[in-house]
């Protein structure tokens, strides 16, 4: 499957849909995110007012519906972060809730600015999308129910154990990975495959390690597996490729954020959703 | 990327096949037993079956999944996917099939059965001769629809993390963004199905129809 | 165990709100789609019949979630900017257009041949004769098919729910990851979609009533 590249499947599909002739022109418009007139997203948003952010709504703590259907989450806070770098005030955003699988369409076809969605940095999809450096700092963590008696990794690679996993590829992979003789469930949102878990019809499930701490840290049949799979991870902010304007702000404003004029609203979103302050990044700031 | 799509949505076609498969025949039979309840002459049956069938025909089919794979969990039964989609497909399919049933039977009807009896035949004579074959051929047009209905609905799987068609087509999706393709194979695919179940019931109506 | 239930339901029905609405639009989208393929195949050139025979064998044959998903994944990709709301919408008019398309050329085609031929004999032709006498007879007839399509168009949206539109599906789906309780929830939603369409149902009987038979 990987011997296909995506950008040159993405690019047949542009022709197929659009046409001969208006494709040749079209292609390297398409094919760059700033628009027809050259104008940078970056001068769009500012002319517009307000952000345009895809997001999750099921993946608690980072974003993730209160009971009257608000955003709230760490990833939302940090995008208010931007908006407020932006405009001087945090509520110039409106949030476009997507799935796993939704949430590129909504970045490549320029229905959003960008997106945050507990997405975690991999080459394969910084082929289709571009990154901003790391906003935080994630990892693959296996959830599991206490009465299925798993103490670790090895414990799980058996046919009587079924996982729920993510619709994306990289899920698969680790899945036959490390435990190929699991049965697997996949399904489309964070909530759902810990629904899954929480009725039974699965008794693990991977995610982002802080989805996983905080499903564990707030019921009390889960815990957590102490093997990370894999390495640490990074969560980041994505986009339409090709905006080196917009991309060069976005990746600024996160930098700030972590290391700069930005750090106290980050360590206080920090501390407000996990507990703690942020990882040292400089020896001068106390962790 | 078409040719190399189709290997992995044939890989789910034989799950739509065995769904779309048990779901017709069990529906088929299910019907019978509804009809049979809604045709009684215990008055209370006759209810408790139009209830059933206005509570299955008024509810969305994917919420009905949704219930019997997660509800049902919860509640200490687990249910597989392919059980808890198949399940409500043919809880609702059964329920439809029963009114086609019914509706190729009460237009037979009784007039029929007097002139059978007429004729001095007994009753359940009269019905296997004129009525039943009769009701055979009126009915077959609406189980045409029911049954690609059926084929489409079982779609709905996918969801539950069942690998039919659908499901692989999406993961695909994922893996290769080769969207415009892949959908393209599916949509042919759902096609090519549709179209052999509606050719097969026409071969069933026509080798009916010359019987008679 | 039913105050679950109780406690998110002005929440569901904040959801149960969107799907009538996105009913109601999509229902008048498709009414209208299906008029004008059941025109085109009873009466137009073969221009007009070939494309109306083809989008029918297309709607037909292809499952709804194959065509929503279609929708949110495919344009997309190819550069066409649709969110949720307005795909899920003209997804849903027009795979149900074609199903209100058969509803409305079996009532034309219901209509007696007399009607016609006392229309004719009368002096009526073209317009006048379809739009006296025909039309409104097929619009008669049409009646309860057209209220059970819409029904089949109201269960129809909960498929929208998988790709995000908050309708009463996604808002029960909602609900249930937050509280985890999966039975009491999705039998509520079950049973908020049974009021809304055992409602309409009860229009079209009271319409097969009212209404006098051609």
């Amino acid at each position: 499957m990987q011997d296909d590249l995506p950008s040159q499947a993405r690019r047949r599909s542009l022709t197929l849909g659009i046409g001969g002739l208006a494709a040749a022109a079209a292609l390297p418009a398409a094919a760059d995110a700033q628009t027809a007139g050259g104008e940078s997203r970056l001068e769009t948003v500012t002319k517009r007012g307000k952000l345009l952010v895809a997001t999750s709504s099921t993946t608690p703590p980072l974003c993730y519906a209160d009971k009257d259907g608000t955003l709230i989450g760490f990833d939302i806070d940090i995008a208010r972060i931007v908006a407020k770098s932006m405009f001087g005030d945090p509520e110039k955003i409106e949030f476009q809730v997507v799935d796993s699988s939704g949430r590129w369409p909504a970045v490549l076809s320029g229905r959003a600015d960008f997106g945050i969605a507990s997405t975690t940095i991999y080459p394969d999809r910084a082929m289709r999308v571009a990154f901003t450096t790391r906003y935080m700092d994630s990892g693959q963590s296996v959830l599991v129910r206490k009465d299925a008696m798993i103490g670790s990794l090895g414990d799980l690679n058996d046919p009587r154990f079924t996982v729920a996993d993510l619709s994306n590829p990289q899920m698969a992979d680790r899945a036959k990975r490390f435990f190929p003789k699991a049965k697997l469930l996949t399904f489309d949102t964070a909530s759902a495959m810990m629904l899954a878990v929480k009725t039974g019809q699965a008794q693990a499930m991977q995610m982002d390690t802080p989805v996983v701490d905080w499903y564990a840290h707030n019921d009390e049949t889960f815990k957590v597996l102490p093997t990370l799979l894999g390495n640490v991870q990074n969560n980041a902010i994505f986009m339409k490729p090709g905006d080196f304007t917009w991309w060069l702000y976005l990746d600024t404003v996160v930098k700030e954020m972590r290391t700069g004029s930005r750090y106290d609203e980050y360590s206080a979103a920090f501390n407000k959703w996990f507990g703690r302050n942020p990882p040292p990044e400089r020896f001068y700031l106390n962790a | 990327m078409m040719a190399r799509a189709m290997p992995v949505l044939l890989d789910g076609l034989a799950v739509t096949l065995e769904l779309s498969a048990l779901a017709i025949v069990l529906s088929l039979i299910w019907g019978v037993v509804l009809v049979l309840g809604r045709l009684s002459h215990l008055r209370p049956l006759r209810l408790a079956c139009a209830g059933y069938l206005q509570l299955v025909r008024n509810t969305p089919v994917l919420v009905q999944m949704y219930f019997f794979y997660f509800g049902f969990a919860m509640a200490g039964l687990r249910l597989s996917g392919f059980t808890a989609g198949l399940l409500a497909m043919v809880l609702q399919n059964g329920g439809y099939m029963s009114e086609i049933y019914r509706a190729g039977i009460e237009t037979v009807g009784a007039r029929q059965r007097e002139a059978g009896l007429a004729l001095g035949m007994r009753p359940f004579e009269a019905f296997q001769i004129v009525i039943f074959p009769q009701a055979v051929r009126l009915v077959l047009p609406p189980m045409t629809n029911q049954f690609v209905a059926i084929v489409k609905d079982t779609a709905l799987v996918s969801t539950l993390s069942v690998a039919d068609m659908m499901f692989r087509a999406r993961l695909l999706i994922d893996r290769t963004a080769a969207a415009f393709e892949i959908f393209a194979d599916l949509t042919l695919m759902y096609l090519v199905l549709t179209a052999a179940v509606a050719l097969l019931m026409r071969a069933a109506e026509w080798r009916l129809g010359a019987v008679d | 165990m039913p105050n679950v239930l109780f406690a998110n339901l002005p929440f569901l029905l904040r959801g149960a709100i969107v799907t009538l609405e996105l009913s109601a639009v999509c229902a008048l989208l498709a009414s209208a789609i299906g008029i004008v393929a059941a025109l085109a195949q009873s009466y137009g050139n073969l221009v007009a019949r070939g494309i109306a025979l083809i989008y029918l064998y297309l709607m037909r044959g292809t499952p709804l979630l194959v065509m929503v998903f279609a929708a949110y994944y495919l344009l997309p990709y190819v550069g066409i900017d649709v969110d949720p709301t307005t795909g899920g919408a003209l997804v849903v008019s027009l795979y149900f257009g074609a199903f209100m398309s058969e509803v409305f050329r079996a009532a034309l085609a219901s209509v007696p041949r007399g009607q016609w031929d006392a229309g004719r004999a009368l002096g009526m032709h073209g317009r006048r004769l379809m739009g006296i006498v025909i039309v409104p007879q097929a619009l008669r007839l049409a009646g309860p098919p057209f209220i059970n399509t819409c029904i089949m168009l109201v269960k129809g949206t909960s498929l929208v729910s998988v790709i995000g539109l908050a309708e009463l599906t996604l808002t029960g789906r909602e609900v249930v990851e937050r509280t985890l309780a999966p039975f009491q929830v999705f039998g509520g939603v079950a049973l908020i979609y049974l009021v809304i369409c055992y409602s309409l149902s009860l229009c079209g009987k009271a319409l097969e009533t009212r209404l006098p038979h051609a």
